[in-house]
């Protein structure tokens, strides 16, 4: 290809950024037709009337009336809400069990290179058979989880995934599980960027490990705490193939029915397609906002 | 250079984008399997003679679910057809089975998807599909074809303002299957001839025997079992103003009924047991289940051991109906066609070969009523010989047609039915694991349905 424009007596410069043009445009294409132009539709969609299937006969555009009617839509309400509970359930505990990961994972051990290999694990299975996997660990009756729990002497043995009450929490925390490879390979670079020239001083100025990890670890490698933030949020909110796995669709009842499976049902099972855009809509503008409001603040804790 | 340096960014972007597309474009309508891939393809190196090009076989294009697609009685039937009419048949196979799959066909037929043949395999499907003009009007074709659909179907043709959009090809009803290796054990008497709900929760009772993991009864966590007292009754879903009757006393008094089954009677599993996985839709197969109620079809399933072996004979009964309801319910699956069809007359030959004889190939009672009695018994004797002597002619006989119950549809069908199928599901499902009683539960099925088709008004009127 270089030479092939060295012949065409294109200067090196203007080569340079034509090869960056061909690299970039497998991943432009497919972004505009995969992502940006649904996106965009979808965009469009919310503000038309396309919430049946006759409809698309007679399409016209209804202004807000979708964005009006999710604010008056119980079940709606209910899944951005369960959505936040989720969401900080997931956040919190990635955050800090994905940092406790990286500590250990960063120090010396036997078989270091075998289990964090081993950790990533759970991050490339199919979120199907993790699933079903973890249905049959948390089986109300006779689970593993509830055995070990009922020879312990507990009697009112929880019902993790078939509780009204549990139900989205746990999911929650099994997401945590699924996805914390990720951010723990993030965080574990970050701290061996951290120079020991650092935790040198600090200790010669007396100070303990909790001390070190407060005042050296945590500020050094607070990018990328701020990054975990961002990307465990936005994979928060579109939480919906582990949720749909483990609670037969987002029960029981309504309990674990967060916002992405809701829109799904309204686009999908109740064909109200233009409802369920104004939905995603709103929930990417809550994203935003989220986000914004995380760039605005991270002047204030996050050191570059 | 400047110039030369944009013309060939360009360029290269146009052919880039070209070769994307053209990636993407095919010569066909149909992106699943084709049933002629059977066959070798001989001569695709070859261009087509002269006299080849003129006889290009006539083709009908179908929507199959995936099982369909693999289902051994669906191909005989597809193979009987394609050699009795001399048409070939492309499947156009949708991705999962039952609802998931109808999430598919929804947006491929909004996107004026040309295959020809649909399948609407309960009430629900063929009047969302109907109504909503995604299937093509029958009457002018019918007329042109002089196919007399009325003489053929009777009362279970149904119309949508004097208008035909789909054939039904069987109606299938409800039985009892029992587990005779179970009820011997227990010596206890074969369930036979008319019986009440009551009497069906005694001999659950009796056959129960949970130190052997034995059930006296099976009912999965299907929407239809919440409300199946109610349906029997022929209590209708709506009321004469087009919101939910589910405050009538029979739909409450059906979901008590079920819950009672596990909770106070003990003889089958409870929602918690079927929602968490622990046992499947058709547990009954493995031997631990005593009686199963449900829809005619299973027939297949039980004698087809070779998919589902079994170590016992089962055996086959009417349903149980309490007085003043003295009904079985059922469904008719039905086929239509795609009103965007190039090709309405090949598939008007597969529509009428496929509802006419569904009933041959899968034993379900069929929707006609213009067939002579001994029609139908060489149907059931061909199930009851593949059954490996489980079940006689008269058996299947009594349990599905010579008995006095009359028939009404299992599904509530009218606005808004998904969501009010949906909304059962989850209120049901919170009464059942305990979180609300049941007088709550009642309230918020009619209050959310109620919504719903307020919603649904508000929205068609937009």
């Amino acid at each position: 290809m270089s030479r092939m424009l060295s012949d065409l007596k294109i200067s090196l410069k203007h080569q340079e950024a034509i090869t960056g043009y061909i690299f970039m445009i497998p991943f432009v294409l497919v972004f505009l037709v995969f992502q940006f132009i649904p996106i965009f539709m979808s965009f469009i969609l919310s503000f038309m009337n396309f919430n049946s299937l006759n409809a698309v006969e007679k399409l016209r555009f209804i202004g807000l009336a979708n964005f009006i009617r999710v604010f008056k839509d119980t079940t709606a309400i209910d899944s951005y809400l369960r959505s936040f509970q989720f969401s900080l359930i997931f956040v919190t505990g990635m955050l800090f069990s994905s940092l406790f990961m990286a500590i250990l994972l960063n120090r010396k051990f036997y078989f270091r290179r075998t289990i964090r290999t081993m950790i990533y694990l759970p991050y490339v299975s199919n979120i199907i058979a993790i699933s079903m996997v973890w249905r049959i660990i948390l089986e109300p009756k006779k689970g593993p989880v509830n055995t070990i729990l009922s020879i312990f002497g507990s009697e009112n043995l929880p019902l993790w995934l078939n509780s009204t009450k549990l139900s989205l929490p746990t999911v929650s925390i099994i997401n945590i599980w699924v996805i914390m490879a990720f951010q723990t390979i993030i965080f574990l670079s970050s701290l061996q960027n951290v120079p020991n020239e650092l935790y040198e001083s600090s200790k010669i100025d007396g100070t303990g490990l909790f001390g070190r990890i407060f005042y050296v670890t945590l500020p050094m490698i607070s990018p990328t705490i701020f990054l975990v933030i961002v990307v465990s949020i936005i994979i928060s909110f579109k939480n919906y193939a582990i949720v749909l796995g483990l609670t037969n669709g987002g029960g029981p009842g309504t309990s674990s029915r967060v916002i992405a499976l809701n829109i799904y049902e309204e686009a999908f099972t109740f064909n109200k397609y233009s409802y369920a855009s104004a939905q995603a809509v709103l929930l990417f503008i809550v994203i935003l906002i989220v986000t914004i409001i995380q760039w605005k603040g991270q002047k204030k804790w996050v050191h570059y | 250079m400047k110039l030369k340096f944009r013309v060939i960014v360009s360029l290269l972007l146009a052919v880039m984008i070209l070769g994307l597309f053209a990636g993407c474009n095919k010569d066909s309508k149909t992106d699943g399997n084709d049933e002629e891939s059977q066959k070798p393809a001989k001569s695709s190196q070859k261009a087509p003679t002269e006299k080849e090009t003129e006889k290009k076989p006539e083709m009908v294009t179908v929507f199959v679910d995936s099982k369909d697609a693999e289902d051994g009685n669906s191909k005989k039937l597809r193979e009987d057809f394609t050699a009795r009419t001399g048409i070939e048949i492309k499947l156009n196979v949708l991705p999962g089975v039952g609802q998931e799959a109808y999430k598919k066909l929804d947006i491929v037929l909004l996107s004026g998807d040309e295959t020809d043949i649909v399948f609407l395999n309960q009430p629900v499907i063929q009047h969302k599909y109907a109504s909503t003009g995604l299937l093509m009007g029958l009457n002018q074709l019918f007329k042109d074809k002089k196919y007399d659909a009325e003489k053929i179907y009777g009362k279970f043709l149904k119309k949508y303002d004097g208008e035909i959009f789909y054939l039904p090809n069987g109606a299938t009803v409800w039985a009892v299957f029992y587990n005779k290796k179970i009820f011997d054990e227990a010596k206890v008497p074969y369930p036979e001839g008319e019986w009440t709900w009551a009497e069906y929760i005694e001999t659950a009772k009796k056959v129960t025997d949970h130190e052997k993991g034995i059930y006296g009864s099976n009912m999965f966590n299907w929407d239809y079992y919440l409300y199946m007292i109610a349906r029997q009754k022929n209590v209708t879903g709506y009321k004469a103003d087009g919101t939910s009757n589910f405050d009538a006393p029979e739909y409450k008094e059906s979901l008590k009924f079920y819950k009672e089954l596990s909770s106070v009677h003990k003889v089958q599993p409870s929602w918690l047991d079927y929602s968490s996985k622990k046992y499947a839709w058709n547990e009954f197969v493995n031997g631990k289940m005593a009686m199963q109620y449900f829809g005619t079809w299973f027939v297949n399933i039980l004698n087809d051991t070779e998919t589902y072996p079994r170590d016992f004979d089962y055996g086959i009964v009417q349903p149980p109906a309490n007085p003043g309801a003295k009904n079985n319910v059922g469904v008719s699956g039905a086929y239509g066609i795609n009103k965007n069809t190039e090709n309405p007359d090949a598939a008007f030959e597969y529509l009428k070969f496929v509802v006419e004889n569904w009933y041959k190939y899968f034993g379900s009672p069929p929707a006609r009523v213009d067939l002579p009695d001994d029609e139908m018994d060489k149907v059931i004797k061909t199930i009851a010989e593949k059954s490996g002597g489980s079940i006689t002619v008269e058996d299947y006989k009594k349990a599905v047609i010579d008995n006095d119950l009359g028939f009404v549809d299992e599904k509530i069908v009218g606005e808004a039915a998904a969501q009010y199928s949906s909304v059962i599901k989850q209120e049901g499902e919170r009464y059942l694991v305990g979180e609300i009683g049941l007088d709550e539960a009642v309230k918020n099925i009619k209050n959310k349905v109620d919504e719903a088709i307020k919603t649904e008004r508000e929205q068609s009127e937009e």
